[in-house]
């Protein structure tokens, strides 16, 4: 049974610079809609990738797009280029991205992140209109509905965000 | 908002007797928005529950709500796989 409760709880805790993004921020901003992944935002150079696979090393994480199920603990060796890591572990699927499609890189990210308070740490989650704009850039009928529920919030919490563009 | 008033463009055009009827409609932002989610289906007093608890009660309700969820489908699964297997019997 995935737990997103227990995976979030081990990257809060390790000293790893990541930003939540995805469904589960938007639970933690305030929506209804059910995830059954984490994604999250890092710079995958070779040191974090490192790191991440110390937080993840008792959960058997493995390349779930991968036919045979690598384990992420051996592969990829080296200095590989990386741009995301689609993972599955025992506590649930991850999804680490290093960019986010509408908003840009890990820098730009953590510039707006908003700081949540969790479980006595501090998780940094994708600012919502950040949010709401990664949402519509992805368009997907699902993300254009929870986009539609952000811009609710957000009007619920007095937060201005521009109209979306035409094409959204 | 909105107010309805008949107004004169300019005087060369009040010469040919046009009036025309102008409604000028006032869109708030924050009203529409609320508006689109009612209509696409979303129930806006989940987003007021939501907004009433802390970020570590929205990750607890959220985990109840997954493993629901996976249970269901579970249970759906099963449920089509023994309805398979009776008209398997069946046709057998």
């Amino acid at each position: 049974m995935p737990n997103l409760k227990k995976l979030l709880q081990k990257f809060t805790e390790a000293e790893f610079d990541f930003v939540l993004v995805g469904g589960f921020a938007g639970v933690l901003h305030g929506s209804s809609y059910v995830t059954d992944d984490l994604d999250i935002c890092a710079a995958l150079s070779p040191e974090n990738v490192e790191v991440l696979r110390n937080i993840l090393r008792d959960l058997n994480p493995t390349h779930r797009m991968t036919a045979n199920q690598l384990s992420f603990l051996e592969h990829p060796k080296g200095e590989a280029n990386i741009t995301n890591l689609y993972l599955e572990t025992d506590a649930g699927v991850v999804d680490v991205l290093g960019s986010v499609l509408g908003i840009g890189e890990y820098d730009r990210l953590a510039e707006n992140a908003t700081e949540v308070p969790l479980n006595g740490l501090i998780c940094r989650v994708i600012s919502l209109p950040d949010l709401i704009t990664a949402k519509e850039a992805v368009a997907r009928d699902k993300d254009l509905l929870v986009a539609k529920e952000l811009r609710a919030i957000a009007a619920k919490r007095g937060i201005d965000i521009p109209p979306p563009s035409s094409d959204s | 908002m909105s107010s309805r008033h008949s107004r004169c463009w300019n005087e060369a055009e009040s010469n040919c007797g046009e009036i025309l009827d102008a409604q000028i409609v006032v869109v708030d932002p924050k009203n529409e928005a609320l508006e689109t989610a009612r209509q696409a289906g979303i129930d806006l007093s989940l987003i007021d529950s939501n907004l009433a608890l802390s970020y570590e009660e929205r990750v607890a309700r959220h985990q109840d709500a997954l493993e629901l969820m996976l249970k269901l489908r579970e249970a759906g699964n099963a449920h089509a796989q023994s309805k398979e297997t009776a008209t398997e019997v069946h046709r057998g």
